[in-house]
């Protein structure tokens, strides 16, 4: 490793600063320079990206900086001014640089003699003051357009602006290659102090120009980039991260600027209050850290609040030149902005000012390496949209006050960067004052959010001035930010009457409409009367045989009118139920009964015998329908209340066991009251129930209608998925039909449009992310329904925010929306603070909704359901910790941004990879097992992938599964794999799980392409379903990922485009492509005739 | 109190008038209707401790009722 001492030696060594003119250049190209340069030498990494960055943008936006500054107390003598401006660029190397890109071996700058500046000179005086603005504006804007010869020094101009007798505007414009801020600062300052004297005595002599010290610059950064350990350094300090972009404003036109560029930088500058300025002060000393860290440590920490990570990484403008004021030199372009990372999570406030310190220490010798080379380095990351800079002074003299009678201040300035966001905290070097100054892209963020991160600034070092107290806790939202998040935009208050039962809403219904219809299935029309009837005896028996409140029966039955009855009757004995689908394997059955403790079982004989035997009564309706049909048929006296449970419904586990979510009466009343407001006022004929019961998605659909006087339509479960939308169609229209993603695709391809049209008042999409692609796919067909995207988990009682929309939606995925009556959703930190708008936090959930927890599970539940501090009305109540990522719009609606673990949706239901693969792993011959979810949107699909420890098929693995395991669990394929690949952390990588239908493409040695005219249309057909191409004959259905669902769509797109029939089974029982032609084909030659 | 009391990812058990387990940071005031069981530690810690403790997850409200009032109907 190099020396890296040597460079941060301070700049007013002056023996080193001197480097002998041309000494770096290389001899072959010394032949060639011009007479009139003084000195020349190659251009540094940074000037060459700027000027490349000026040059491929072309006269769109020129890379050009100006400042422009505005003098009072002192005339323009427009022959002393000029004289002031030449002896400055005189005295300054840079000033006389131009760039040569072409000539020599590589990049070069020319150090001329001789440059003189050219100046233009305005007389504003006699225009009107309400003008004159926009006067000095015309002429900003076309400086701005006006691009610099980079071959001709110097590359810098000047625009006089005469305003009165005693004030002029001064407004420069330079090239960003010849002068970092702090440079341009000097000259200014030096400029109009030059110019003072000037006036006061013509024949005032100049000091000896300083040492010309940016050649030294260029050299070191070579040196540097030559030397390996930089590199390393940087690649290690970076190791792992990832960009977190700051939270962009909602889309919108970039608001106008003065120099009319596409792209705006505004600014917000603000004086930091003397008391934080002092108290920070203080801090520095405490910790032992120069000022310029605690305001870094300041910087770092808001970053984390706005990107909602604790790992951050911001741009630093790094110095090596510990400069003291006395030696300030406009030396040239010495800012390189570095990535400084830092995990700021954890400690005190001096804890972090301490570790951001030490942090950058540990980086500073290495700030010679551009940032180029660290980005390259990094295959070209992104690495961070904002920068840090301190500065200790504006313009030393002349803007800091009068001084020599001269007043000035800067009141335009460009200086365009890529950064969404830059942070400069300057030090008024005469008064010490602090102030803070956010420049920021205007088509990144708008003025609003700029404002609103000024203040976090300020709160963050409001807090800092108690530098003992913990910084993970803080939050720097102001109350108006909190009261809008947490009230203005979460549910209203709605008085839904708080004191019924579910089964008792119903009640009141049969006893305003008891003749009305009440449930339609394939066999039986139920009145409200006669179901209520048949519902009560059912309780009655059910009360005989030990049910009530806080029991658990099980009801094992499928889709069909005495279905509600069942369920029913079980809510009005008292008791809760446990809804045991049909098609679940005898372990999933007997695992459910016993965790949930259910001690009787409702249901018919043909399925009893599929019950396992256990701990519970079975009680078989039909049976013992003489018996019930004995019992009474009015209500009930209740003994129930709207805090004992209504039902207990099972999600996927982590741990390999599903749990119990345990629901009470009032958070599903809350609900549903909601739903006849929301989902059931559009229309009529009330909803359909074709999904299984044993999930609450299908919650609304099967009691909403009840307690409103419509009916429920029962589709059997024996229905093949792809008659669902003919049914409906025919039995429509209906209130509202509550549905996942899946079945609105499902629908947009078996519907016409006026189906489409007719079906409902109000359609609502569940139970999955919603892609936009979907909304529009069944826009094509209904233009005007409204369709809601609803979010919720079953935890906090089925639904509990909703998106509207009439037309189309322009994001990927829809919003989730606003929180329902009687509802809040928060979107918190790790330390359970509000995240400001727009940032990534975990979604919570508070209100009527929060269910009791998880069947036997207190420690679970207790992690799961915490004290809910943000509600005000209320003592004792939680919030529900849903695992999802959220983010709140500019606009109040809530947006899904994934998981906080491993947890997938598919087809609507909630996956957990590690059940899947815990039952996997119990298998004797397997070592270790993994499971992934691969492929995108509508071609997602579950594959598991074991170790085998010993020889095991996966068929056998597959049985084994089925055994075990409902069918949404069911894994489409199972992979023998090597090892489970692990990641640096030594997690799963699933990533890095092989894609078995990508191995397959690539083993091209068995592909053989469509080749007659019906297997090319099928195959492309496929590709387009199924989402990979090429698609070969002998490739088969189910290994390529399709299911019903996606046999059904496939079945559509046969009929649309080669208008033929099949049957959807035909689809996975063909063993390929060719098979599955050679049955289309000969069904197109026996067609009828009159088809 | 040392910083070890009150730094990351220390908790308490609590709980609320229905006699709802719940943990909450160290540190940080208890939301209206929260009062401190007496357990702190890690976040593990005090969810194991709940396990044991926690032994009937019905509200306290419907405990009492269901223990005042015994099923009778028709």
């Amino acid at each position: 490793m190099t020396d890296t001492s040597a460079v941060i030696r301070p700049v007013d060594d002056r023996a080193r600063a001197a480097l002998e003119p041309f000494s770096l250049v290389k001899s072959k190209d010394r032949a060639k320079l011009p007479h009139a340069v003084s000195n020349a030498y190659p251009m540094s990494t940074l000037q060459l990206g700027i000027v490349y960055h000026a040059l491929s943008e072309g006269d769109e936006r020129p890379y050009l900086n100006f400042c422009s500054l505005r003098v009072r107390g002192i005339g323009l003598d427009l022959e002393l001014f000029d004289q002031a401006v030449q002896d400055v660029v005189n005295r300054h190397a840079v000033l006389r640089t131009s760039f040569d890109l072409a000539t020599y071996g590589e990049a070069m700058q020319l150090v001329h003699a001789v440059a003189t500046v050219r100046r233009e000179v305005h007389d504003l005086r006699e225009v009107p003051e309400q003008e004159r603005e926009r006067h000095l504006l015309a002429a900003l804007r076309a400086e701005g357009r006006r691009p610099f010869d980079l071959a001709t020094a110097p590359l810098l101009r000047c625009v006089l602006h005469r305003w009165a007798e005693e004030e002029f505007q001064w407004t420069v414009t330079y090239h960003q290659a010849i002068l970092d801020r702090e440079s341009l600062l000097r000259v200014l300052d030096e400029t109009l102090s030059r110019y003072a004297d000037l006036v006061a005595d013509p024949g005032a002599t100049t000091s000896a120009p300083p040492a010309e010290v940016f050649p030294e610059f260029v050299s070191s950064e070579r040196a540097a980039i030559d030397c390996a350990e930089h590199g390393r350094r940087w690649r290690e300090h970076l190791s792992g991260y990832t960009a977190k972009p700051l939270p962009a404003a909602a889309a919108r036109g970039a608001a106008p600027t003065i120099a009319g560029e596409v792209t705006a930088y505004r600014s917000v500058e603000s004086p930091i209050p003397d008391a934080i300025g002092d108290a920070l002060q203080k801090l520095s000393s405490e910790a032992g850290v120069p000022v310029e860290d605690v305001l870094l440590a300041a910087h770092l920490k808001v970053m984390s609040l706005l990107t909602g990570d604790s790992d951050v990484a911001t741009g630093v403008a790094m110095r090596p030149l510990q400069e003291s004021p006395s030696s300030h030199v406009a030396g040239g372009v010495f800012l390189n902005v570095l990535p400084l990372r830092v995990d700021v999570s954890g400690g005190r406030w001096l804890d972090l000012v301490r570790r951001v310190s030490g942090r950058g220490k540990d980086m500073l010798p290495y700030c010679r390496y551009p940032l180029s080379r660290i980005a390259a380095d990094l295959d070209g990351a992104e690495l961070f949209d904002s920068m840090f800079e301190y500065g200790d002074t504006r313009l030393p003299h002349a803007a800091s006050g009068p001084a020599g009678g001269i007043d000035v201040s800067i009141t335009h300035r460009i200086e365009p960067n890529n950064f969404t966001l830059s942070t400069r905290f300057l030090r008024n070097s005469r008064s010490g004052r602090l102030f803070l100054a956010l420049d920021y892209r205007s088509d990144r963020l708008d003025d609003a959010q700029a404002t609103t991160i000024r203040d976090y600034y300020f709160a963050t070092l409001t807090a800092m001035t108690e530098p003992d107290g913990p910084h993970d806790a803080f939050s720097p939202l102001s109350r108006a930010e909190r009261e809008r998040m947490l009230v203005d935009w979460n549910g209203p208050k709605r008085d839904y009457s708080r004191r019924e039962c579910m089964h008792e809403l119903i009640e009141q219904q049969v006893v305003r409409t008891p003749d009305a219809l009440a449930v339609l299935s394939d066999e039986v029309e139920l009145s409200y009367a006669e179901l209520n009837a048949r519902a009560n005896r059912l309780a009655r028996e059910l009360r005989d045989l030990g049910a009530g409140p806080e029991s658990v029966v099980g009801v094992y039955a499928e889709r069909d009118a005495d279905m509600i009855v069942t369920l029913l009757g079980v809510l009005k004995s008292g008791a809760a139920y446990l809804p045991l689908d049909p098609n679940y394997p005898e372990e999933r059955l007997r695992f459910l009964l016993d965790d949930a403790r259910a001690r009787l079982v409702v249901t018919k004989a043909p399925f009893a015998a599929r019950l396992p035997k256990g701990d519970w009564w079975v009680l078989c309706t039909d049976e013992r329908a003489a018996d019930i049909l004995r019992h009474p048929s009015h209500d009930l006296d209740p003994l129930s209340t709207p805090d004992n449970l209504a039902y207990v419904m099972y999600t996927s586990g982590s741990t390999g066991q599903p749990k119990g979510v345990e629901v009470p009466h009032s958070g599903v009343v809350n609900y549903l009251n909601w739903c006849v407001e929301g989902y059931a006022s559009r229309g009529q004929g009330g909803a359909p129930v074709f999904s299984s019961f044993s999930f609450d998605m299908i919650v609304p659909n099967m009691y909403t209608p009840l307690i409103m006087g419509e009916r429920v339509c029962m589709l059997p479960e024996t229905l093949p998925v792809h008659e669902l939308g003919p049914r409906l169609e025919r039995l429509a229209p209906f209130n509202f039909i509550k549905m996942t993603p899946g079945h609105l695709d499902l629908l947009s391809e078996s519907l016409g449009r006026a189906a489409a049209r007719n079906l409902a008042g109000t359609l609502v999409v569940g139970a999955d992310a919603f892609p936009s692609r979907n909304l529009a796919h069944w826009r094509r067909l209904d233009p005007g329904t409204v369709v809601l995207n609803e979010y919720g988990p079953t935890e906090a009682s089925v639904g509990n925010s909703v998106f509207h929309t009439q037309g189309r939606v322009e994001r990927d995925l829809l919003p989730i929306g606003q929180a329902i009556p009687n509802t809040t959703m928060y979107v918190l930190d790790a330390a359970m603070n509000p995240v400001p708008v727009g940032v990534a936090g975990e979604l919570y959930i508070g209100g009527d909704c929060v269910v009791r927890g998880y069947a036997g599970r207190p420690a679970l539940t207790a992690g799961c359901f915490l004290p809910d501090p943000f509600l005000s009305d209320r003592t004792g109540a939680r919030m529900y910790r849903t695992g999802d990522l959220g983010r709140w719009l500019p606009d109040g609606n809530l947006e899904f941004l994934g998981r906080v673990d491993d947890q997938v949706k598919l087809n609507g239901y909630r996956v957990e990879l590690g059940e899947v693969e815990s039952v996997l792993a119990e298998h004797p011959s397997v070592a270790q097992s993994v499971a992934a979810i691969l492929g995108k949107d509508s071609q997602r699909r579950l594959v598991g992938y074991y170790v085998p420890r010993t020889e095991v098929s996966a068929e056998e693995l597959m049985a084994y599964l089925a055994d075990r395991v409902p069918g949404y669990l069911m894994p489409s394929a199972l992979h023998a794999i090597d090892a489970v690949p692990l990641n640096a952390n030594g997690k799963v990588d699933r990533k890095a799980l092989p894609d078995p239908r990508e191995s397959r493409g690539q083993a091209a040695t068995t592909f053989i392409s469509p080749r007659t005219p019906m297997e090319l249309a099928l195959a492309g057909i496929w590709e387009d379903l199924l989402g990979m191409r090429p698609v070969g004959v002998e490739d088969n259905f189910a290994a390529l990922g399709g299911d019903s669902i996606l046999a059904t769509r496939m079945a559509f797109r046969i009929k649309k485009d080669l208008g033929l029939d099949i049957a959807i089974a035909d689809i996975p029982s063909s063993r390929d492509l060719a098979e599955l032609a050679g049955r289309l084909t000969t069904s197109a030659t026996n067609r009828p005739s009159d088809r | 109190m040392s910083s070890a009391d009150h730094g990351p990812g220390r908790f308490k058990v609590v709980l609320n008038d229905e006699d709802q387990y719940s943990i909450w940071p160290v540190g940080r005031e208890n939301p209206s209707g929260w009062r401190d069981e007496g357990t702190g530690g890690s976040r593990e810690e005090c969810l194991e401790h709940i396990g044991r403790v926690w032994t009937d997850m019905r509200p306290r409200g419907v405990r009492l009722r269901m223990a005042s009032s015994s099923p009778q109907d028709r």
